[in-house]
């Protein structure tokens, strides 16, 4: 089945970056590992990040518009079609 | 080499009498109170008889530049007006940044406490610590922008000359008239009308005093390194290319973004108006007083509204005459945006009037008479653009909404109350508490009624970590005290907000910079509790004035009508919860005052005395 990964718009994008294929058991949070070690500038919010780095700590991922608590990551299985969106959160507004 | 010696310096002006005194400030003062917002507060609660009503000459508008402002140390360029707000009655504090803080130290006075009233209208030029009244009769009618560039031009031209001014809103005794220096705004709760009612049109600043810093060496040492740390952390580099609008899209994304007057929490056409649009629009960007995250950006409009350009607008006048006015046009956005600096008017109000207003005409509670030929409904930017004008000139409905959305409800009657999305008389911004339980605290209990900047939830609103779950009320009321307190002391010291919350110093760190410039070592837990002293004494001075417990609420909206969409679907406000659990946390008692042994901890035992007989 394949999940959709998209870059958030808060980062200056906000286009389908790719449809991920997983299967069925696979976490939230093995979604943006597998994500994030191939997209790992364009989700870091600078050009100035290229390290390699649990983005997860970071950052907020929502699926389908929700935001899933870190503690929930690894215990979260995906379905098919969601939509996958991670950011860098900051404070201003 | 002889140690400096710290001093703040307040020049104290009647009006009345057109005379002026220098007065000092005691070191033990500004330790206790900080500066800025803290140490207003205590001058106002001193000096103010309760009852006075804010626009008579009895009131007292004070200005402080908090003791980081104009000393190099980063992220500082934050001043503070304080006085009673025309518009709700409280205790108002409202910052602006820009240059002006750091250029009135700089002319020799680190505050200014203006009396009385001018039997004419009148600027005051401060320079180097001289002191002139000028005439300002040929300045009345001037939008704020045109007024600081006459000023500028008749005291020489030099562009060092900062000028804080009200503008025809102010004159108009509009309630949430702001004052205006640069672009930049001491937006909320009316602090203009208060400035223009005591004739006082402007205040001009120029110097080069050099501010106090009694450990000098150790203060440049440690304001380098933070400088330093700073230049790596990659949140501010995101903050200061795009600035606040960005959050719109996040926000909105997290079901939390008020739309159409609070009907719902999400805005359908948010692309149209975020971040990126405003992007195809900056002509450059724009800083404060020496900040190097440089958040600002001038962005110019597209036809029909192409003759105006803006610093900003920011995160909540996108919201204000965005999603709140139903509207998607981004140009309309920065057209109002302007035009309200041009009045002298607080945005977030003058938009959320706007909606109200627009949904009371949907609703049939104004009739076509009453909108004086506008067809105000959600979504039409044209209409929108003219209602800021007519708010400014107080014409037609606008005069009547210039009272703010309570007083307005008042005079339209009917069940518009619902419908006026204030709280304590203040209009609220760009949060629906429905979907971020401790916004619901930071609105009902903010000293000055109803706004997000005394305490901005950003672990709720933006998903800031460590992660809470937005939609509890578990043990909320410690998350909004923690955000309460940590906003004061940085208000208090000149602080912008934004930089120590994205990783550009940590209050560890501000108050090593604190310890240098008074002499004094001061840790965290002291500025905590100094913080914790000033809300407290904030809150007596709304007890003294009978705002009580009673007032901290929220439109019955939040309380009554569950969130139609979003993350947040079917979500209330249960704000008797999360009010009980706040006040334990403060140690307040059930009806919202503060334990006597509270105030002893405090060292506020007379203030309560003087409060709460």
């Amino acid at each position: 089945m394949t999940v959709k990964f998209y870059g958030h718009p808060s980062q200056g994008g906000g286009e389908l970056i790719e449809e991920v294929e997983v299967t069925p058991e696979t976490t939230v949070k093995g979604v943006v590992d597998l994500f994030s070690s191939k997209h790992q500038t364009s989700l870091a919010g600078s050009s100035q990040s290229s390290t390699p780095r649990n983005l997860e700590q970071t950052h907020v991922v929502m699926v389908n518009g929700i935001s899933v608590e870190k503690i929930k990551l690894s215990t979260s299985t995906v379905q098919e079609g969601d939509k996958i969106t991670i950011f860098l959160p900051i404070s201003g507004g | 080499m002889k140690a400096e010696e710290y001093k703040n310096i307040i020049l104290r002006v009647d009006l009345t009498r057109k005379n002026f005194e220098r007065e000092e400030i005691d070191r033990s003062k500004i330790i206790k109170f900080l500066g800025g917002r803290g140490l207003g507060a205590k001058i106002l609660f001193d000096e103010l008889e309760p009852s006075t009503d804010p626009l008579s000459p009895a009131n007292k508008l004070i200005f402080h530049a908090g003791p980081m402002i104009g000393t190099g140390a980063p992220f500082c360029p934050k001043f503070c007006v304080e006085t009673k707000s025309p518009l709700t009655g409280t205790i108002l504090m409202s910052l602006a940044g820009g240059f002006f803080g750091a250029r009135l130290r700089y002319s020799g006075y680190d505050g200014l406490i203006f009396e009385g009233r001018a039997d004419e209208p009148v600027y005051l030029w401060i320079n180097d610590g001289q002191v002139e009244f000028r005439n300002a009769s040929h300045l009345l009618g001037k939008f704020t922008d045109a007024c600081q560039e006459m000023i500028r031009k008749e005291l020489g031209g030099d562009k060092q000359i900062q000028i804080a001014c009200t503008g025809p809103a102010g004159e108009k005794a509009v309630r949430f008239a702001s004052i205006i220096s640069g672009y930049r705004a001491v937006g909320r709760g009316g602090a203009g009308v208060v400035m223009a009612s005591k004739n006082l049109k402007a205040i001009a600043v120029s110097g080069t005093r050099q501010v106090p810093i009694v450990q000098r060496g150790a203060f440049r040492e440690l304001q380098t390194a933070i400088r330093k740390k700073a230049r790596g952390v990659e949140k501010l580099a995101l903050f200061g290319k795009f600035g606040t609008p960005r959050n719109q899209l996040i926000v909105n994304e997290r079901g939390l973004f008020p739309t159409r007057n609070y009907q719902g929490g999400v805005f359908e056409e948010i692309n149209e108006v975020s971040h990126i649009k405003q992007q195809e629009r900056v002509i450059r960007k724009t800083t404060c007083h020496d900040c190097p995250v440089a958040c600002g950006n001038l962005t110019k409009a597209r036809a029909p509204y192409k003759d105006f350009e803006t610093e900003g607008p920011e995160y909540e006048t996108f919201w204000a005459f965005g999603a709140q006015c139903g509207n998607s046009n981004i140009d309309a956005i920065i057209a109002a945006d302007r035009l309200c600096d041009q009045f002298g008017m607080d945005t977030i109000s003058t938009g959320n009037s706007i909606g109200f207003a627009m949904e009371c005409a949907e609703r049939g509670l104004l009739s076509k008479a009453d909108l004086g030929g506008l067809d105000l409904k959600f979504g039409n930017h044209q209409a929108m653009v003219e209602m800021v004008r007519r708010i400014g000139n107080r014409q037609g409905l606008g005069d009547l909404l210039a009272e703010g959305t309570r007083r307005a409800a008042e005079k339209i009657g009917r069940s518009s109350i619902y419908f006026a999305m204030q709280v304590k008389g203040m209009e609220i911004p760009a949060y629906d508490p429905r979907g971020a339980k401790s916004m619901a605290l930071t609105y009902s209990t903010s000293p000055r009624g109803g706004c997000h900047e005394r305490g901005l939830i950003s672990r709720e609103t933006f998903g800031v970590p460590p992660y809470i779950d937005p939609l509890s009320t578990e043990g909320k009321g410690a998350v909004a005290q923690f955000y309460h307190h940590r906003t004061a002391l940085m208000d208090s010291l000149g602080v912008c907000i934004f930089p120590p919350n994205n990783g550009g110093m940590d209050i560890k760190e501000l108050a090593s910079l604190f310890s240098c410039v008074v002499g004094v070592t001061l840790t965290e837990q002291d500025l905590f509790k100094a913080a914790e002293r000033i809300w407290n004494l904030e809150r007596l001075f709304n007890l003294r004035e009978g705002i009580t417990g009673k007032e901290d609420t929220l439109p019955p909206r939040l309380l009554k009508e569950p969130m139609p969409d979003g993350p947040a679907k079917g979500h209330v406000v249960e704000l008797d919860v999360l009010l009980q659990d706040y006040y334990q946390v403060c140690n307040w008692d059930k009806q919202g005052v503060p334990k006597p042994e509270k105030l002893k901890e405090l060292g506020l035992e007379e203030e309560g005395k003087a409060a709460l007989r």
